[in-house]
């Protein structure tokens, strides 16, 4: 894990159930209970959220089940990570962000 | 067959380096103790495996004088092997080394009197991981392993050596129901090759082409038990290629994972099959279950999916794939494909430079494109027949090579297979994998 001590300190102000692990060489961190846009349904999700290149996107948000209420998306991630099932949708962001403003991004994808 | 209940898997890479650490002599005490930490899973069928991911060395300081046993060390010593379980939120294991014990080592009475007790001291501080002893010989291991739930130690069946080739140490019986005329001709392989062969458990992921080759040329070998993963029903596109498959399983719908158990129980009635009808994602129990998987998988995202998966359960993948490329300057077409081996502490498919981001974001960025691949039956047949030689030395051992690093690379059009140029400048140790990060992950609060 390399990343600035204050986005990592941003990143624990922000989600502080935050947590985070490696696997194949990529960081990831685990966002226990993730609230997620208004609308959505279920409200919160626990998600994980790879900053780095992944599986073909510059940086991934993934979540523990597909979930409704947002505009329609291409659900095209079904992953085993860390020995877990997650989803993602196709979805690309600036990389020139902060972690926090990152997740932010991904998350604006499921905003009416 | 019985099934085994409790398996052992030890990395060949983390073998040696406790081997290396044991067989150093010591001022006084005449062998080495060290503590291993281990991971596990009991799964819904009541099978447990243990995977046993980190070695600590124990200073020589620790070591008490005591002439009347081979080694005894202090607290200071056994505190180490407590801190690393909770540091690492894994159990721990006492592991010593029999040098001279050339068949299955035994504990020494000794050993049932002093090791049970530190045991315990592991199990106070985490009663919820699998804590045990292991001793190492030079040819097997023996281990006893107390689990959760249990007030004693119990005999584990079996430990894999994870390593090019597999060491298996059977301490419950093995299978020996088959029929060693049958074998005859491949007899070769070794005197206890057919015992070793009928004694694992292997997973095919997908069944169509190439896939379909496995699972007939595994039923010649005696391969008795399977887990056979596919979600697709057989259609006409399948039928140039795809070994058992015939116009009434694509009129039919019939699922692949069908046809293959059907061309599986045709040579050999009495193998033992489970079929998941759906991706390998959807139930990864029966994956982490397997001793070796053979991918047939038609993605890079596929492979980095079930490679992790592989690598996090210690199971060696041997991947097999080709493609052919319609380069538009170039006359004819090009068929090429390659047979890869991940092994657990050696080269992934990442170190290999066969998976990359950049391969994985073009694969992306052609998501959801019209129109299947191309596919012809016999390099699929060939890539198999590679698959499966190199699935044959790795459980018997028979060509006598070691740590041995497998990416093969086809050339269909002049129809040559070789070891790829790549090989030459690869590190042997994975950096993508390490072995500590096996088993249950392990998340840090931030």
């Amino acid at each position: 894990m390399d990343f600035p001590n204050e986005q990592i300190e941003e990143l624990k102000k922000i989600y502080p159930g935050v947590q985070v692990a490696e696997e194949g060489g990529n960081t990831f961190f685990l966002l226990p209970k993730l609230e997620l846009p208004n609308g959505c349904n279920p409200s919160k999700l626990d998600a994980l959220f790879c900053p780095t290149r992944y599986n073909g996107y510059p940086s991934r948000l993934y979540f523990e089940q597909k979930f409704s209420g947002a505009p329609a998306r291409n659900w095209n991630g079904n992953s085993r990570i860390l020995d877990r099932s997650w989803y993602a949708i196709s979805w690309t962001i600036n990389q020139d962000q902060r972690l926090v403003q990152m997740i932010r991004s991904h998350l604006d994808a499921f905003r009416i | 067959m019985k099934d085994i209940d409790i398996i052992i898997k030890l990395p060949s890479v983390l073998l040696n380096q406790i081997k290396k650490d044991l067989i150093r002599p010591h001022e006084f005490a005449s062998e080495r103790i060290g503590f291993i930490n281990s991971k596990f899973k009991t799964f819904e069928n009541g099978k447990t495996i243990i995977l046993l991911n980190d070695y600590h060395v124990i200073d020589d300081d620790c070591y008490i004088d005591d002439s009347s046993v081979g080694a005894r060390i202090n607290s200071e010593a056994i505190r180490l092997g407590m801190q690393s379980i909770i540091i690492n939120e894994s159990g721990c294991f006492h592991v010593h080394y029999h040098e001279f014990s050339m068949e299955l080592p035994e504990f020494s009475n000794t050993d049932f009197v002093d090791n049970p007790e530190i045991v315990n001291s592991f199990s106070n501080v985490d009663k919820n991981q699998a804590h045990g002893m292991i001793v190492i010989g030079n040819n097997g291991m023996n281990a006893q392993v107390k689990l959760p739930g249990f007030d004693k130690l119990v005999k584990v069946d079996r430990i894999i050596e994870i390593g090019y080739p597999f060491n298996l140490s059977f301490i419950s019986p093995a299978y020996t129901g088959f029929d060693l005329k049958k074998y005859d001709r491949q007899s070769f392989l070794g005197e206890n090759a057919q015992l070793l062969i009928s004694n694992v458990k292997i997973g095919i992921v997908g069944l169509g082409g190439g896939g379909s080759h496995i699972a007939q040329q595994l039923a010649y070998l005696g391969i008795l038990d399977y887990v056979l993963f596919d979600s697709d029903i057989v259609d006409n596109t399948n039928l140039n290629r795809m070994i058992g498959a015939g116009q009434s399983d694509a009129d039919n719908k019939v699922l692949k994972v069908d046809v293959a158990e059907r061309v599986i129980k045709y040579v050999l009635p009495e193998a033992k099959i489970e079929k998941v009808c759906d991706k390998w994602q959807a139930n990864p129990e029966k994956l982490q279950q397997c001793d070796i998987i053979i991918g047939g998988v038609d993605s890079f995202l596929g492979r980095n999916d079930l490679e992790a998966e592989c690598r996090r359960y210690l199971i060696p993948l041997i991947d097999i794939g080709m493609d052919i490329y319609n380069d538009y300057e170039a006359e004819n077409p090009s068929m090429v494909g390659q047979v890869l081996l991940s092994m657990p502490g050696y080269p992934c498919f990442k170190c290999l430079g066969f998976l990359t981001e950049d391969n994985l974001a073009k694969e992306a960025a052609k998501y959801g494109a019209a129109g299947g691949k191309p596919q012809v039956v016999w390099s699929n047949g060939i890539l198999a027949s590679n698959a499966i030689g190199i699935l044959v030395d790795l459980i018997t051992g028979w060509t006598g090579q070691k740590d041995k690093i497998v990416y093969n690379s086809y050339d269909g059009n002049i129809g040559n297979l070789s070891e790829h140029v790549r090989l030459k400048y690869v590190k042997k140790e994975c950096l993508h994998y390490p072995i500590k990060e096996c088993g249950t992950p392990y998340f840090r609060k931030l």
